[in-house]
C-alpha cells in the first residue's frame, strides 16, 4: 500500500490535489485559532471590497461579517458533510451490495429492487425533501446525502461480488469449509476495495456540491456557516458585491476539482490496467 | 535461390519494454519459409514464438516493444521498412493470419458472412462478386449450409465452426503465406484433429507456405514439414520434422520431447484396498434456464446417472471434451454445485443430502485443485494465509496450522520463505503447487484435480504430475483426476470413465480402455489425439518412459 501512495504522489495532478486538500483540512481544523471570532458576528464595515483592508483580505458581506472567516468555518461543514455522508453511503452500499452479490437468488432480487426504488427518485430533490422533513441540521443533511448516494455503490459492489464469487480462489475457500462471513470479509471484500475507494473519493466531491446546493436553497444548518449558504445569501447583491459569492464559489470549484484529481490518480494507481489512455 | 523463398527472417531482434524480465523478446532469429511447406514453431510460454508471428504481421503491441534489428523479407521485400499503405495491401491478401481464440477474433455483433465480405471489400473485390466468394469460402472450409451460416452471428457457432470461419477469412484472398498462432489450442481434440486436417488440405491444394505456432509436439508430428524449436527468444534447433522429433540434437529439445505425455502400455498396479473412500451412485445434475413470458423453460442435462467408486490410493480419471459434464461432476463431489439427484456416500454419510451447514465438518475430507493457477489463489493473501485458512476454519490452532503449512510448502517443492510472499511472485507451476498444498492442508481423503495441469507448459506439467503421483502414494490419497488429455489420464489413472454429454459411455482399467475402446466415441477421442503415429525412440522402452 505504501508503494501505491508513493505512485499516487508521483502523479502531478494527484500530488497538487493532495497538497491543496491538506491545506483545506488544516485551515478547517485551525479555524477557531485563525478566526477566534464567531463567523456570524459583525466584525467590520458592511460591503467592504476585498484587498482593501488587510484585516479583511477577502472583504465583508452586507452584515459586515468576515468572508475569509466564513470560508474557513464553511470548510469544516463541507468536509464533514462530504466525508461522513460518503462513509455512510459506502458502509450501506457495500453491505447491501455484498450480500446481494454473494448470496444471489432471492436476497439479490429483494435488495436490488430496493436499490432500484431509490435510484428512480431524483436524488437531489429526494435529499431536499428529507432535509425539509427532518428539519435542517448538519446531521439531517449528512443522513439525506448518505441515503441518496448509496445505490451506485451497492450496484458496483454487487457486480464485483457476483463475479468474484465464481472465481476459483473463492470456490476453493468454500470447498475448504470457510464460513460465509469469513469468505465475504476476508476473501472477497479486499479484492473489491480499489474501485469502491475510487468511487468514494469522487462521491465526496458530489456530496460537497449537494450540501452547497441544499444550503444555497436555505435549508442548511442554521447554526453553521457554509459555502453554499454564503453564495445563497449574497445572490441578491451579486451586482454590488461580487466577492461575496465569488470566493465561496471559487473554493467549491477548487476543492471539488482537487478531489476529482485525487480520485482519478487513485484510479490510475489502483486499476493500472484501466489507466487513462496516453499514459502507457 | 533467393526468389524461391517466400519469407525469410534474418537476424531479427525484438526488444521488450525495460520493465520485462529479459531484454529481448526475440534475439537474433533467422529462418526461411519455402512455398508449399508447413513450418512449425514450437516452444513453451514466453519463448517468443507468438511475438515472432506478430512481428511478421506488423502487429507488435505498441507499448515499448520494438524491432531492434534484422529484416523480414517477403519475396525479397523488407516488411519492416515498408510504408503502412504498402503493408496493408500485403497483409490479409498475401499473408493471412489465424488466431488462437476464435471467439475474440470475430466481431460478436456482426454476421459472419459480412465479416468475410469486409475482408474482400478491404482489398477491392467488386461488390457483385462478394456474396458468391463468401459462400465458396465457407464451403471450402467445410461448413454445412453456407448460405444459412453466413447470416449467423459468431455466438451461435461452435468453437470449431468459429475457427473455420476465421480460417475462411484468412484464406479469402488466397494468401501465399498463412500464419497460424496456436489455432487449435482452445479446441477439443476431435475438433482439433479436423481443423489440422483442414489446414493441411488447403495448404496442399493451394501450395501456401504455413507458419504454424504451437506448444504441442503431438500437433507438430501431425502437421509439420519442418520444425523450429524456440527457447528464451532464440531458435535452439531447426530442421525437418522427422529429424528433430526422432533425433533431437539440442538438450532443450530433448527435454521437451521427453516431457510430452505418452500412452501407458502396462496397467498400474491396482490399489490393494477394497473398501471405497467415496461411492457415487446415480449422480444427476440438470441446469434449468428460467423461462420468461415468451421463452420456454429450457433444460440441460449436465450429468445423467453417473456412478463410480474411488478407493484409497487409487486415481480415477474422468475424461471427455468440453461440455461433457466432467467438471460438473467434480464440483458436485466437493458440493460447489448441488446435484439434483443421486448419492455421494462417504463413511456411511450421504454428502449429497446434507445441508450446507451440516456439510461443514465434511468439507475438509474432499478437496479440489483447480485448472487456472492464476485465478485459484487470492491475489491479496500471502501464500501462507491461503494455505492456513483451511486448517484455521476447521478449528486447528494457529501454531499447528503454521507447522503444517511449513511442512507442506517443503513437501510440494517450495521453501518456507514462500509463506510470506504473494501469489503474483510465483510462476504458474509454483502456484499450482501452492494450490495443492492448500488442498492437502486440511488432510483430505479424496482430492479432485480439475484439469490441474492443463494450463501448464509440458515440462512444468510433467513435474506437477510427478508431485501428484508422489503425494498420492505418500498420503494414500484417493484422487478424481479430471482432464481432456487422454495421454495424461493414461499416465496417472488406474481406471478411467469416459464422459460424453453427461453420460458415462465407457469405463474400466485405463490401459485396456485406451487400447481396446468398445465405444465409438472413445475411439474417436483416441484417434484424435495429436501425434499418435509418432513413435519416438523406436528402440527404447516406451512403456516405462515417465516424467523423470
Amino acid at each position: 500500500m505504501n508503494s501505491n501512495l508513493w505512485r499516487l504522489l508521483k502523479d502531478p495532478g494527484a500530488a497538487i490535489g493532495i497538497a491543496l486538500l491538506v491545506a483545506v483540512v488544516v485551515v478547517a481544523a485551525l479555524a477557531p485559532v485563525l478566526y477566534p471570532q464567531d463567523p456570524w458576528s459583525m466584525a467590520g464595515r458592511p460591503f467592504l471590497p476585498p484587498f482593501t483592508d488587510p484585516q479583511f483580505p477577502l472583504g465583508t458581506d452586507m452584515m459586515g461579517r468576515d468572508i475569509a472567516a466564513g470560508l474557513a468555518y464553511g470548510a469544516r461543514v463541507s468536509l464533514i458533510v462530504g466525508i461522513v455522508s460518503t462513509a455512510c453511503a459506502i458502509v450501506l452500499g457495500v453491505t447491501l451490495g455484498g450480500i446481494a452479490g454473494y448470496y444471489g437468488g432471492l436476497a439479490d432480487d429483494a435488495l436490488m429492487r430496493v436499490t432500484e426504488f431509490f435510484q428512480t427518485i431524483p436524488t437531489f430533490i429526494f435529499a431536499l425533501v428529507m432535509v425539509a422533513i427532518l428539519s435542517p441540521s448538519i446531521l439531517s443533511i449528512i443522513l439525506a446525502i448518505g441515503i441518496v448516494s448509496w445505490p451506485p455503490v451497492a450496484r458496483l459492489v454487487r457486480a464485483e461480488f457476483a463475479s468474484l464469487r465464481g472465481r476459483e480462489f473463492v470456490q476453493a475457500a468454500i470447498a475448504l469449509g470457510e464460513s460465509d462471513r469469513h469468505i465475504i470479509l476476508r476473501q472477497i471484500l479486499p479484492n473489491t476495495l480499489s474501485p469502491v475507494l475510487v468511487m468514494g473519493s469522487l462521491m465526496v466531491a458530489s456530496a460537497i456540491l449537494t450540501e452547497a446546493a441544499i444550503s444555497f436553497l436555505g435549508l442548511g444548518d442554521p447554526n453553521m456557516m457554509s459555502w453554499g449558504y454564503m453564495i445563497g445569501a449574497s445572490r441578491t447583491v451579486i451586482r454590488q458585491a461580487w466577492w461575496m459569492s465569488f470566493f465561496p464559489g471559487l473554493v467549491i470549484v477548487l476543492v471539488v476539482l482537487m478531489i476529482n484529481l485525487v480520485g482519478e490518480g487513485l484510479n490510475d494507481v489502483l486499476n493500472p490496467r484501466l489507466a487513462r489512455k496516453g499514459r502507457a | 535461390m533467393m526468389s524461391q523463398r517466400l519469407l525469410s527472417v534474418e537476424n531479427l531482434t525484438i526488444a521488450l519494454p525495460s520493465a520485462g524480465d529479459r531484454v529481448n523478446a526475440v534475439e537474433g532469429l533467422s529462418f526461411n519459409l519455402n512455398p508449399g511447406e508447413i513450418l512449425c514453431i514450437v516452444g513453451e510460454s514466453g519463448s517468443g514464438k507468438s511475438m515472432t508471428a506478430s512481428a511478421i504481421m506488423g502487429l507488435l503491441p505498441d507499448a515499448g516493444v520494438k524491432v531492434q534489428s534484422g529484416r523480414i523479407l517477403f519475396r525479397g521485400e523488407d516488411l519492416l521498412q515498408m510504408s503502412d499503405e504498402r503493408f496493408r495491401t500485403i497483409r490479409g491478401s498475401r499473408i493471412g493470419m489465424i488466431f488462437q481464440e476464435p471467439m475474440t477474433a470475430l466481431n460478436p455483433v456482426m454476421q459472419v458472412g459480412d465479416q468475410i465480405e469486409e475482408v474482400l471489400e478491404a482489398h477491392g473485390i467488386p461488390k457483385a462478386d462478394r456474396p458468391g466468394r463468401v459462400l465458396s469460402l465457407l464451403n471450402a472450409v467445410g461448413l454445412p449450409e453456407p448460405a444459412a451460416l453466413a447470416r449467423r452471428y459468431p455466438f451461435r457457432l461452435s468453437g470449431g465452426q468459429r475457427q473455420r470461419v476465421v480460417i475462411a477469412m484468412a484464406l479469402a484472398l488466397e494468401p501465399e503465406i498463412l500464419i497460424a498462432d496456436e489455432p487449435t489450442t482452445a479446441l477439443d481434440v476431435t475438433t482439433q484433429a479436423q481443423i489440422l486436417e483442414l489446414i493441411r488440405g488447403i495448404q496442399r491444394s493451394q501450395g501456401m507456405g504455413v507458419i504454424f505456432i504451437t506448444h504441442d509436439f503431438g500437433v507438430v508430428a501431425d502437421i509439420a514439414d519442418r520444425v523450429a524449436v524456440m527457447q528464451h527468444g532464440r531458435i535452439v534447433e531447426i530442421g525437418p520434422a522427422r529429424e528433430v522429433l526422432d533425433q533431437p540434437a539440442d538438450a532443450y529439445t530433448q527435454s521437451l520431447i521427453r516431457a510430452v505425455p505418452q500412452f501407458r502400455e502396462k496397467p498400474l498396479p491396482p490399489s490393494p484396498e477394497a473398501e471405497p473412500v467415496v461411492r457415487v451412485r446415480g449422480l444427476n445434475k440438470t441446469y434449468v434456464t428460467q423461462g420468461g413470458f415468451f421463452t420456454p423453460v429450457r433444460e440441460f442435462k449436465a450429468l445423467d446417472d453417473i456412478s463410480f467408486d474411488i478407493r484409497r490410493g487409487e486415481t480415477v480419471g474422468l475424461v471427455g471434451e468440453s461440455g461433457s459434464g466432467k467438471s460438473t461432476a467434480g464440483r458436485c463431489l466437493v458440493r460447489l454445485i448441488d446435484p439434483n439427484g443421486g448419492s455421494i456416500e462417504y463413511k456411511n454419510t450421504d454428502l449429497a443430502k446434507l445441508s450446507r451447514s451440516q456439510l461443514r465438518p465434511f468439507r475438509s475430507k474432499i478437496q479440489i485443485v483447480f485448472q487456472d493457477p492464476y485465478a485459484s489463489l487470492n491475489p491479496r493473501h500471502t501464500v501462507g494465509q491461503s494455505i492456513m485458512a483451511g486448517p484455521l476454519a476447521h478449528g486447528i490452532d494457529a501454531k499447528t496450522a503454521r507447522e503444517r503449512m511449513n511442512r507442506l510448502l517443503i513437501r510440494v517443492g517450495l521453501d518456507e520463505a514462500a509463506a510470506d510472499r504473494f501469489p503474483h511472485e510465483f510462476s504458474g507451476g509454483q502456484r499450482q503447487r501452492i494450490g495443492i498444498a492448500r488442498a492437502l492442508a486440511v488432510e483430505p481423503d479424496l482430492l479432485v484435480a480439475d484439469e490441474a495441469v492443463s494450463a501448464l507448459d509440458v515440462s512444468v506439467q510433467a513435474q506437477v504430475l510427478e508431485l501428484l503421483r508422489d503425494i498420492r502414494e505418500e498420503f494414500q490419497l484417493a484422487m478424481l483426476f479430471i482432464t481432456h488429455d487422454l495421454r495424461i489420464a493414461s499416465q496417472l489413472c488406474h481406471r478411467v470413465l469416459v464422459l460424453h454429454k453427461g453420460r458415462v459411455v465407457e469405463s474400466g482399467e485405463t490401459t485396456s480402455v485406451f487400447r481396446n475402446p468398445r465405444d465409438s466415441y472413445t475411439r474417436s477421442l483416441i484417434d484424435a489425439v495429436p501425434g499418435r503415429e509418432w513413435h519416438h525412440s523406436p528402440g527404447g522402452d516406451s512403456t516405462t518412459r515417465s516424467f523423470a
